[in-house]
């Protein structure tokens, strides 16, 4: 079991520590205030301004980072959260002569009301639509402001009171300083937090692929207004630290262009990096100081290295690093180097993966899945034709049929992408149609592609752990303020997931990109990322294309092994061999209706099942031997 | 197919460069937040702070600042100083923009200058006011900001040169009572912070102090090209004036298509319409008599003989002719040399504002005199038209604030 | 009444210029389902390619009508080989990686408005003063400018021309192939690298059309013209209906014809609110647009 050990040693190893420290409180506002410190020693005020003006922009892009960076969601409008949290800040010190530190927490409520309430309709749409919709958003909301009377429309808000505290007055650079560190140290701790998460890397996934993550039961749309709000609400802290230090605000500081700027911090930095974010800030501003020449030039000097970055070195000046496998590479190293000889041989018979005892829905050999009477149509063509079909528990199902015959569609009626016309397909006594794909994951519906649709920029071990969001009990209270449950859970996927991927043979490519593997290895990882969901029904669309014959032997095994653990499996499959040698029983699709349904051998003798494939090749003679 | 080493291998030089870009940053940074300047302030050259925006989108104002400033103290340091000591400029680029603004203040305030002069942007000028108030009330002679903030806000070390926008407005509203004598107006601005501003304190101009019915008050996007809509709007709601509060370069087209649909009502643009290219785009408009601008007394606009010294000064030093808000930065910089000529032994800050707002000399602009808040007593707007190839100033507002015809 | 026909005809200029940029963005969209956040600022910098043509060259002494032809004819063909530049050496590589792609896009957007400030300035410019675009007719009792009838016209036949294009001939047809599937349009050996380029172009040739026609009829250009200008084409290209070349056509007059309503009628401080908020409730309502997308479905 040298993966299970290679699985430990990851996160035992040191640079893992290293980053955890990080997403320490203590730890990330001791690193801001101790370089504020020095810059205090360091007694000009000039820098510690700058140092200020850093401070805003990183909190900005660290925002931006959890929208774009972790969860891939182009915000071109990021400004008008700056706004909204700079502007309720300044309102409630101004108008209402609240205290400072009471208007940090309300801008971070409002802020992230506004972000459900522009997130909810906007994120379902496409990713690109979304680019334009926040554009929109930016500007409306900059208009607002411009507009509304009460805070002082075009002219803004003039003079912001210095923030004070039991008496206390932060009317110094030096203490504005100090205060804008320990908020920034909080912000970059809850970055991190977010980051290391569940929900951290199920962002990751959507950000790869959304549709995947939605079937692979990630609740794709809740997530995504997740990072919305949570990213708005640290620009709501931006706000707050640019409404306390530049004592007037007006609608001209959050223009479209401020949006841009930070958009291209966080590229430059790397999506998902946060440390980039902090170098990039840091350039940004302090650059155009040191060199008053840069200082005409920062935008076209900024966007050129924009283009450049993405071009050739899309991971930014410092690539994210949050996955503990990245850490773990030397440790994986000497396994998998280990493993290289053994790699000819087909693996042991595989040993059954201990998954947390879930209570099987139906008894062994009982009906499992039923479709009832499902016909699909699109426009006036009908896919699926009053289809029935059942899968009982701890069989493998092999549906046959030619191209076209309507078996992705059926695949993709049970698991949700696409409600049927009519009928209705149950789970046990839970009823499927009209549930959204991750609901169907999450009641043990677990399927693959039939062109693969892993998460490229995911190792292997990170797709598979995508697989296990479902099934993680934790929530956002867990990410942001219990990192050692989330790092428990952590560990506890990890070691899941190397076993899974273990179990299919290819545990010594965990760190590797779908990019870098074989395509029968990458077929094995989506089934490995199926079985992480700890399903009762896998749905294995074309698992063995591309797979060799000693592939193809492994795949029956774990195929077969899986299913003496009481999982039904429906396998679509075209070649013909292995469905004979796999299922208990087959059904035949052919346009769209169910044309026979027994045992594979009586099955593929049927006259009418060999018309279908011959028909399907000559339409012609079908005519004369009917 | 890669194996994890090889790609890792692959990174390294990008590692050792962003290695070397963060440390020399780190050097850098250090290098020069050590390198204050700690000098003392009663010896040597007298440093002044130029606050202007020298990047960004009126960069080229900021240069125009920057020239006026070197202009108003080529005499003074060519006489040898003052007391011996001769006058030396720090200038520093706030961008237009509040970050940068208080950037730049503290940036002149670590090199110890014994005032600033400048302040165009109010974004900009209103955060460093803060940062120069803070630092023992440096004092800050504000030339081209207009918002009334600056002196509004009770700050010890202010004086402004230019007309604050509120003191545009009644200037603006008895324009049109007594030149055009309009009797519906539509005023319309560019939801920009300084045409609002003007929009709005023209509406409580006429609420108070009487004026045309305000028949039409809306904007108008910047940055498009079509206000045909909006003109006719404003015909359809019977104005007989339109008064435009925002920039140039829309009013150029508006001015443009106010005269291609032959429209029946009065075209005038606030202070910040006039500029050559309006008349460019529209040379038809400009040059009818229902049209005219009000405006400060701009360089080119100004009709006295140090008006005309300083256009000839300015265009034999630097080639072109000056924009149109240096001379407010020219006249600053003289009450300044002024304020220190008195007593060039003591430059403390206490002394230097309280010398500042007691200053009054004839300035390019006109007679320079304080009041208690810092602002001018009497600002001296202009009317103008085109002639067919320059604008010529036809009114003006006399000491009494009511409007006459200029005396040429 | 002659005044709702004023705004009409002011709002179907403007919209006018809306739908040719429309027509640019849907022709890429529809093939490679991308934005171009550049495609706005490609008018921009046709307009002054032809602004330069026109003022610092020999072409300027021309009568109106050739010159204004070569400095199009110029302008056209510069900036079709800059799109296509830009293609070829920096979006070719990112089309299969959209998030990548549209940061580029926009940065390839703010770099051309830099390099542009650079070379020409920061202030306006002004195209020569042709009497086609200063004198005003009457038509049916209402002013209008003679450039509104070309602007109208001009934006009309072209529309007719891409459609036809797109209908009728082969390379359309296979674009039409090519947006509903890529692979299968592979596969019947269409060549999509080369369809790739020809979209660009198309799209490229539009935005220099509307660039120097913008400049001849309202005289002011200057580097920050385009981005709005874009944006506002492609909410006009939604709301017809994305890569659906009638859409474009109704989607850039309906936003025109919006805009100079809200202007006239509603509240100009409020009219881009108006644009933005129009283009959130028909994605919410009709996600489709109005005349519905040709692009499939991604699955």
């Amino acid at each position: 079991m040298s993966a299970l050990a290679s699985a430990h040693s990851m996160l035992n190893s040191g640079s893992l520590k290293a980053r955890m420290a990080m997403t320490s409180i203590l730890g990330a506002v001791s690193f801001t205030v101790i370089i504020a410190l020095i810059l205090m020693g360091l007694g000009s005020s000039y820098w510690m301004v700058i140092a200020i003006s850093v401070a805003t922009y990183a909190t900005m892009g660290l925002g931006l980072n959890v929208v774009l960076g972790y969860a891939g969601l182009l915000d071109m409008g990021y400004a008008a959260f700056f706004a909204i949290g700079a502007y309720t800040s300044a309102i409630l010190t101004v108008n209402l002569e609240w205290n400072y530190f009471l208007s940090i927490p309300i801008a971070i409520i409002v802020t992230g009301l506004a972000g459900i309430v522009i997130g909810y309709p906007t994120l379902r749409l496409r990713p690109d639509y979304l680019a334009i919709v926040t554009i929109g958003f930016g500007e409306v909301v900059r208009t607002a402001f411009n507009n509304w009377q009460y805070v002082g429309a075009s002219r803004g808000l003039y003079p912001l009171p210095n923030p004070e505290l039991f008496g206390f007055k932060f009317d110094t650079p030096d203490l504005q300083l100090l205060l804008t560190a320990v908020l920034l140290g909080l912000v970059i701790a809850f970055v991190n937090r977010l980051g290391i998460s569940h929900i951290g890397r199920a962002w990751r996934a959507i950000r790869d692929d959304d549709f995947a993550a939605e079937v692979v039961g990630i609740p794709t749309l809740r997530l995504k207004i997740g990072a919305y709000v949570m990213g708005g609400a640290i620009g709501a802290v931006a706000g707050a630290i640019f409404a306390s230090r530049s004592v007037a605000i007006d609608p001209s500081n959050f223009t479209l262009f401020v949006s841009v700027q930070i958009l291209m911090i966080v590229v430059l930095g790397g999506l998902g990096s946060v440390r980039g974010v902090l170098l990039a800030a840091t350039i940004f501003v302090v650059l155009p100081e040191i060199l008053r020449e840069v200082q005409e030039y920062r935008t076209l000097i900024f966007s050129l290295l924009v283009i450049v970055m993405v071009k050739y070195r899309p991971s930014g000046l410092i690539g994210e690093r949050v996955s503990p496998d990245a850490a773990a590479l030397p440790s994986l190293n000497a396994v998998g180097s280990g493993d290289t000889a053994t790699v000819a041989e087909p693996p042991g018979p595989p040993e059954p993966v201990e998954l947390p005892g879930k209570e099987p829905r139906v008894a062994r050999g009982e009906a499992l899945l039923r479709i009832e009477k499902v016909t699909q149509q699109f426009g006036g063509l009908t896919a699926l034709d009053d289809v029935s079909l059942t899968v009982r528990s701890g069989e493998v199902l092999g549906l046959i049929g030619p191209n076209g015959a309507g078996k992705t569609t059926l695949v993709n009626a049970i698991t949700g992408v696409r409600k049927p016309t009519s009928g209705e397909i149950w789970l046990g006594d839970e009823k499927l149609t009209g549930t959204k794909p991750h609901r169907i994951a999450k009641h043990g519906v677990a399927r693959t592609f039939q062109a693969i649709r892993l998460f490229p920029q995911l190792s292997a071990i990170d797709n598979v752990i995508a697989g296990e969001y479902q099934a993680a009990h934790l929530g956002v209270v867990d990410a942001l303020l219990r990192p050692r449950r989330e790092r428990r859970h952590q560990a506890e996927t990890v070691e899941r997931a190397m076993a899974l991927l273990d179990q299919l043979g290819i545990a010594d490519s965990a760190l590797r990109t779908p990019a870098e593997l074989s395509y029968a290895d990458r077929r094995r990882i989506e089934i490995a990322r199926a079985l992480a969901s700890d399903p009762e029904l896998l749905i294995l669309d074309e698992p063995a294309a591309g797979m060799n014959p000693s592939e193809k032997r492994d795949l029956v095994e774990i195929l077969r092994s899986i299913a003496d653990r009481g999982i039904g499996i429906l396998l679509i499959e075209h070649d013909m061999p292995l469905v004979t040698r796999i299922s208990d029983r087959a059904a035949v699709l052919d346009q769209g209706r169910m044309i026979a349904l027994g045992k594979p051998d009586a099955v593929l003798r049927d006259q009418r099942v060999i018309d279908a494939y011959l028909g399907s090749a000559s339409k012609g003679d079908d005519d004369g031997s009917a | 197919m890669s194996s994890p080493s090889t790609s890792r291998e692959g990174k390294r030089p990008w590692k050792a460069i962003i290695a070397s870009i963060v440390a020399m940053f780190a050097v850098s940074v250090l290098v020069a937040a050590c390198g204050g300047d700690d000098s003392d302030n009663s010896t040597g050259p007298i440093k002044v702070g130029i606050l202007a925006p020298m990047s960004g989108s009126v960069a080229s104002d900021g240069e125009d600042i920057q020239n006026a400033s070197e202009m108003a103290i080529e005499s003074v340091n060519a006489d040898g100083g003052i007391d011996g000591r001769k006058i030396e400029l720090n200038v520093a680029d706030d961008a237009c923009e509040a970050q940068q603004g208080v950037q730049a203040a503290e940036k002149l305030v670590q090199d110890n200058v014994v005032a600033v002069v400048g302040g165009y942007c109010s974004d900009a000028t209103l955060p460093a006011m803060e940062v120069f108030s803070r630092s023992d009330n440096l004092p800050f002679v504000v030339s081209v900001s207009s918002n009334p903030d600056v002196t509004e806000s009770g700050f010890e070390n202010i004086v402004r040169l230019i007309g604050r926008d509120d003191f545009e407005a009644p200037a603006d509203v008895a324009y049109l009572n007594d030149v055009v004598g309009s009797e519906k107006v539509a005023i319309v601005h560019d939801n920009t912070e300084f045409a609002v501003s003007v929009a709005d304190n023209m509406k409580k101009e006429i609420e108070e102090n009487g004026g045309p019915e305000i028949v039409y008050f809306d904007a108008v996007q910047p940055g498009s090209n079509d206000y045909r809509a909006m003109l006719d709007r404003v015909e359809r709601e019977g104005a007989d004036t339109l008064f435009y509060t925002g920039f140039y370069p829309e009013f150029g087209p508006i001015a443009r298509q106010w005269s291609s649909l032959g429209l029946d009502y009065n075209l005038v643009g606030g202070t910040s319409t006039i500029n050559s290219t309006v008349s460019e785009l529209a040379p038809d408009a400009v040059t009818d008599d229902r049209f005219s601008i009000v405006t400060y007394p701009t360089a080119l606009l100004l009709q006295g003989k140090e008006a005309k010294q300083y256009r000839a000064d300015y265009k034999e030093k630097f080639g072109n002719d000056p924009g149109p808000y240096g001379v407010f930065q020219y006249d600053a910089m003289k009450t300044l040399i002024a304020a220190i000529e008195e007593d060039p032994a003591d430059l403390s800050h206490e002394a230097l504002n309280e010398r500042l707002k007691a200053t009054e000399l004839e300035g390019v602009t006109g007679s320079i005199k304080f009041d208690e808040k810092g602002d001018r007593t009497a600002f001296p707007y202009l009317a103008v038209r085109s002639d067919g190839t320059d604008f010529v100033p036809e009114y003006s507002v006399g000491e009494d604030g009511t409007w006459g015809e200029s005396g040429k | 009444m002659d005044t709702l026909l004023q705004t009409l005809v002011s709002g179907l200029t403007v919209g006018s210029f809306y739908a040719l940029v429309a027509l640019g963005y849907t022709m890429v969209y529809g093939i490679v389902r991308l934005i171009n956040f550049a495609h706005g600022d490609l008018v921009m910098v046709a307009a002054f390619i032809g602004w330069f043509v026109l003022d610092r060259t020999p072409v300027g002494d021309l009568p109106p009508v050739p010159q204004i032809a070569i400095a199009a004819a110029i302008s056209i063909s510069a900036t079709v080989l800059i799109s296509l530049g830009l293609l070829k050496f920096i979006y070719r590589s990112l089309i299969n990686y959209p998030l990548g792609f549209m940061i580029v896009a926009l940065s390839v957007a703010f770099a051309l408005q830099e390099i542009i400030k650079r070379v020409f300035g920061a202030g306006d410019r002004a195209y020569p003063p042709y009497t086609i675009s200063t004198e005003s007719i009457d038509l049916l009792g209402i002013t209008v400018n003679r450039m509104d009838l070309v602007v109208i016209g001009l934006a009309a036949s072209l529309m007719i021309g891409m459609l036809y294009f797109v209908n009728r001939t082969q390379t359309g047809m296979a674009m039409r192939a090519l947006a509903v599937d890529h692979d299968a349009a592979r596969l019947m050996g269409i060549n999509v690298k080369a369809l790739i380029a020809v979209a660009f172009g198309i799209g490229a040739a539009l935005a220099a059309v509307t660039g120097v026609l913008s400049g001849v009829y309202y005289q002011r250009i200057g580097f920050e013209m385009g981005f709005m200008l874009g944006l506002k084409a492609f909410t006009a290209a939604v709301v017809g209906g994305i890569g659906n070349v009638a859409g474009a056509m109704v989607g850039g007059l309906l936003i025109g014809v919006l805009e100079a309503g809200v202007q006239g009628y509603l509240s100009g401080t409020w009219s881009d609110a108006f644009i933005f908020g129009t283009l959130i409730l028909v994605l919410y309502l009709r996600p489709r647009g109005l005349l519905g997308e040709r692009v499939a479905e991604s699955t």
